[in-house]
């Protein structure tokens, strides 16, 4: 593929996404248990409606929206920046425990928030970045490059451990709240205030310069350590970098919308496919392909079985695992 | 080596004589050992005999159950770290028994058993068939496509019962666990132990052979596929039984037999009582710990074998990994 052909075809299937996400979310806007009309959303957004639907617009589905868009786009971009560090086109922050350790900093915060002195808009955040940590910390103990494979099952064998705890002590707070349990065993928007969203989006905001700065470049990764060192890149530095970055990312997705799973595993891939292997090219569309695919899912949610509804993180679960046990199985080596 | 068999065979059984009665003993009250024996009033007797013992009894039968079933497939799968749970049998068993409940089958024991069976079968058959690929089969690839399967199947039956709101209700088919198990199930707990027994009793030696070498098995002329066949059959059989009456209980089929090969090694005949016996000895000491931690309330026994799990399964892989270096 020409250099031309290749920034044409990146271009339109950005464009494609974008418009995918423009479409999904007005379906969003007017779907739900109350159906508003497509007049009336656009009468809202400009600030004229009245205020019923400003109240279901402006406190329910643009939260959702803007939830759909930190949630996927952290852990798309988590997930590729993981595959790039780890040389593992599998790797993912959901299978590597990364999101258990986040979901357990986060339980761990609800189970002491009486004795800390943190409101939950800063606190959890804080926790849940710092249970990544954890968690990353467990499976990359080791500093040698594992097996791809057997760094995948270290993942899954925290991710138990890690599971585990997170029932134990979320079961010893709520009974039967099982809702509550699947926040953070498989995710779900547990806090739509525009609050809570403001800090996260700060957060990434404040990540983001630095996440670009790190990526530049960042193919050169892809060639192996012996050629980029060759080449003159600090690529001990530069994975370090990245991996913390990747972790910080997934913390903060945890903390908007618990363990969401496999999204940073199936969107890089699908935007491999789409546009190769360039970063400049398929990162983006990763970010896309990720906030489309966590909003979509939400749609699922809140819309398939009205009036009953379902965490998003399990149709996400339940979309995303069997793409992968299908990649897992029939990867040619 | 005999004499050490029997060595760790008494002990194992000391074990599970100390796991029963501590597990008849424990529970919001706790009753001395004494109790057991002269109830001092009524109730006490009713609640020994109708809710401890039952208990007690379930909580053995199940640890056998799924520690041998672990070690069936371990020896078949020639993969030390397969597990009926981690391979998605336990799960598909648990989404069937929800999802049939859920359609309205009523939800006797023997309907449970029946649903569990099923779809403990089906979610076997999805991984083996997922996992035979042109290139073989690959040990790890197996276990990480069985466990994601498996997760894919517990987000279904979660998102089956909190659609249909019954969560409550199914607490423990959802985290494990063995409260309100009747006489009923015992009974049905024994049987399944009966036909294992028997079911090991025939395969012994093929079994024994199998876990020493494929090709000498093969040379020997073991038929090696039907024994295969005949263990997958058995595999299902326990775990089918072990969800219908406990939920979903991960870590026993991998731990225990784990841990038993390291003290006594990789013979199949030898080990496989020791195994029965250690999965019974676990299980009651962990219903015993999740029934008397924090009373009044129940820990999620799913929970508590699942963080051993993991750590095992840690433990298990930073070993091979050293050893891989070395």
């Amino acid at each position: 593929m020409t250099n031309l052909k290749r920034k044409h075809r990146f271009g339109a299937w950005f464009a494609g996404l974008l418009v995918l996400f423009v479409l999904l979310s007005f379906f969003q806007m007017t779907h739900g248990s109350i159906h508003l009309s497509l007049h009336n959303v656009l009468t809202t957004l400009v600030g004229q409606g009245d205020a019923q639907s400003q109240l279901i617009l402006l406190q329910f589905r643009l939260p959702q929206i803007m939830l759909s868009v930190i949630c996927g786009g952290c852990l798309a971009l988590s997930g590729a920046i993981l595959q790039l560090v780890t040389e593992n086109p599998l790797a993912d922050t959901s299978v590597m425990g990364i999101n258990a350790g986040a979901s357990l900093g986060a339980v761990i915060f609800l189970a002491l928030s009486h004795y800390i002195n943190l409101t939950q808009t800063i606190g959890l955040p804080l926790f849940a970045v710092l249970g990544s940590l954890l968690g990353a910390a467990i499976v990359f103990i080791q500093r040698r490059l594992q097996q791809p494979l057997q760094l995948l099952l270290i993942g899954i064998a925290s991710g138990t451990l890690l599971n585990g705890i997170i029932l134990l002590i979320e079961l010893q707070l709520n009974q039967f709240d099982f809702d509550k349990l699947i926040i953070w065993i498989s995710g779900d928007f547990w806090n739509q205030d525009w609050s809570y969203i403001f800090v996260l989006t700060c957060a990434i905001l404040v990540i983001l310069p630095f996440m670009v700065r790190q990526l530049w470049g960042s193919d050169l990764l892809t060639l192996g350590q012996q050629s980029a060192s060759s080449l003159g890149l600090a690529v001990r530095n530069k994975r370090r970098n990245l991996l913390l970055l990747a972790v910080l990312l997934a913390g903060i997705a945890v903390a908007g919308g618990g363990a969401i799973s496999f999204v940073g595993l199936m969107a890089p891939h699908i935007a491999h496919s789409l546009v190769g292997h360039k970063s400049r090219y398929y990162l983006p569309l990763t970010v896309l392909i990720g906030i489309d695919l966590v909003l979509f899912a939400a749609i699922v949610a809140e819309v398939a079985f009205a009036p009953s509804q379902l965490p998003v993180g399990l149709v996400v679960a339940v979309i995303t695992m069997p793409y992968f046990v299908i990649l897992l199985l029939h990867q040619t080596n | 080596m005999q004499h050490k068999i029997a060595h760790l065979n008494f002990i194992l059984i000391c074990l599970l004589l100390l796991g029963f009665t501590i597990d008849l003993c424990s529970g919001p009250t706790w009753y001395s050992p004494l109790t057991l024996l002269h109830p001092h009033t009524g109730l006490e007797q009713q609640i020994i005999l109708q809710v401890r013992l039952p208990r007690a009894l379930a909580s053995v039968l199940i640890g056998s159950l799924l520690a041998v079933a672990g070690q069936l497939l371990q020896t078949i799968s020639r993969n030390p770290i397969a597990d009926p749970a981690i391979l998605g049998v336990n799960s598909g068993a648990n989404l069937a028994l929800i999802i049939g409940t859920v359609v309205g089958i009523p939800f006797t024991i023997a309907a449970r058993f029946g649903l569990a069976l099923l779809g403990a079968l089906i979610a076997f058959c999805i991984v083996l068939g997922l996992s035979v690929t042109r290139s073989g089969m690959q040990p790890l690839r197996l276990i990480l496509g069985g466990t994601i399967f498996s997760g894919f199947l517990v987000s279904v039956a979660y998102a089956v019962s909190l659609l249909t709101q019954s969560t409550a209700k199914y607490r423990t088919l959802l985290v494990g666990g063995f409260s309100g198990v009747t006489y009923q199930a015992v009974t049905l707990l024994a049987i399944t132990f009966f036909i294992l027994v028997i079911g090991l009793f025939c395969l012994r030696q093929e079994l024994t052979l199998l876990a020493l070498n494929d090709q000498l098995a093969q040379g020997l002329g073991t038929k090696r596929n039907w024994t295969r066949l005949w263990a997958a059959c058995l595999i299902v059989l326990a775990a089918g039984a072990s969800v219908a009456v406990a939920g979903n209980i991960a870590f026993v089929g991998l731990g225990i037999p784990q841990c038993i090969a390291l003290l006594s090694g990789h013979n199949f005949k030898h080990t496989v009582g020791q195994v029965l016996l250690a999965g019974g000895a676990f299980l009651s000491f962990g219903d015993a710990l999740a029934k008397s931690a924090h009373p009044p309330f129940e820990l999620p026994l799913g929970a508590l074998t699942a963080i051993l799990g993991g750590l095992f399964l840690f433990i298990f892989l930073w070993r091979n990994q050293e050893e891989a270096l070395n």
